[in-house]
Parts: structure tokens; sequence; C-alpha cells
């Protein structure tokens, strides 16, 4: 695999992370979505014009597991102690 | 790109990735509530942004070695907060995993409670509270 597909791949894994983070924080779901749709949009449009077509696969396939593992692994702290009582995201 | 990256452009493109990457995950760790629109210029910034592509041209090594940095950088401060808060597991037990919820902390090793308060991105203590 070549370095911008490699590069490709961590952005993926990044944004899932981050929008994983999101799970059991969101106070105003209708701005919230709309608002990571539109960014996830922009990110997908800017990744297709900066590595092209082929690189969007690449994304997808390390977007999805980060976002699925964060979003697990926050489910798993939910259960085992309790729903956040502040906004703040820890960790 | 026209000319190959030299070995030191490809470590200077990978180090910047990993600052930006560090410090994209402190921004979103202290963010103080929804996500926002300057949340959203910083990702995009960070990701892909005319800084971005005017530093590593698009489709090319060194955009992907900053991409390989981001993710390192990103990755490597939720490792460090994963090591930081095992080892007071381990010792002085005042933070337990659920603090990756929202930053709860023992109290006299009995009561989990929020560190921050409310819309509170960091600890900022008055004097007149010291």
């Amino acid at each position: 695999m070549d370095l911008p597909l490699l590069g490709t791949a961590g952005m993926g894994l990044v944004l899932g992370w981050l929008l994983g983070n999101l799970y059991g924080r969101i106070h105003n779901p209708q701005r919230t979505i709309l608002t990571v749709a539109i960014a996830s949009l922009l990110v997908l449009a800017d990744l297709l014009y900066i590595v092209g077509p082929s690189a969007i696969i690449v994304l997808i396939a390390a977007f999805v597991p980060s976002l699925i593992i964060h979003i697990l692994w926050r489910r798993q702290l939910y259960d085992r102690y309790g729903l956040p009582n502040t906004k703040h995201s820890g960790g | 790109m026209a000319d190959e990256a030299t070995m030191l452009q490809l470590i200077g493109a990978f180090c910047f990735g990993v600052l930006l990457g560090w410090y994209l995950y402190y921004i979103n760790r202290y963010r103080k509530e929804d996500v926002k629109l300057n949340d959203l210029i910083t990702l995009i910034g960070a990701l892909g942004g005319a800084t971005i592509l005017v530093l590593f041209p698009a489709k090319s090594d060194l955009f992907g070695a900053y991409g390989i940095g981001l993710a390192i950088g990103f990755f490597g401060y939720f490792l460090v907060l994963i090591i930081l808060v095992n080892k007071s597991i381990k010792s002085t037990k005042n933070f337990d995993w659920d603090w990756f919820l929202d930053g709860r902390k023992k109290v006299e090793g009995k009561e989990s409670v929020p560190t921050l308060p409310a819309n509170t991105a960091m600890i900022i203590k008055k004097p007149a509270d010291e």
C-alpha cells in the first residue's frame, strides 16, 4: 500500500474515533447530527479531491471499525459506571 | 508531485502530523459542549485544509506521511491517557476507567464524582476559592 493511502487510513481512524466520542453525549440531536453530517460530507469531499476515489474505500474501511470500536467501548463504560453527569468528554 | 520527497521532508511531514493529531485530541477532550462550527473548522483544517494542501500536495508521499503522523499523534494522546489512568488504578486509585466518560474522580476512594463542573472545560480556581 502506498503512503498517501496509508495516510488516508490514518485520517479515517481519527475521524471515526472523533465521531464515536459523540455517543451518549448529544444534547441537541438535531443540530449535532446536522453538523456532524455536514462535517462528514466535507471531509469526504476534501479527501476525494486530495487522494482520489480509491482513497474513499480505504477511508471508510478505517473509519467504520474505529467508530464501532469507540462506540462499543463507551457503551461498555456506560453499562459499567452509569451515564455521565456533565458535558465534559473526559478522555 | 514531480520531485520525490526526501527522507527529511517525510520525517518533517510525519512530525507535523503527530503534533496536529495530538492537538486534535486535546481540543476534542476539552470541548465544552456539543459539536460546533469551530470544531468542524479545526477538523477539516487538520484533515485537509488549504494550509495542509499547500504544505503537502495532494496524492504525494508527504501527504501520506502527514496522515500517518496525524493518527499516531491522536492515538498517542489516547494511549498516554490509558497509561496514566491505569497507573492511577494500580496506585492511588483516584481515577478509574470511568474517567474517560466525564472526568470522574474518586474521593477518598469511595465516591465517583465528575471532576469538572458542567459546561466547564478545565478546572479554573478563583483566588478566593483557594
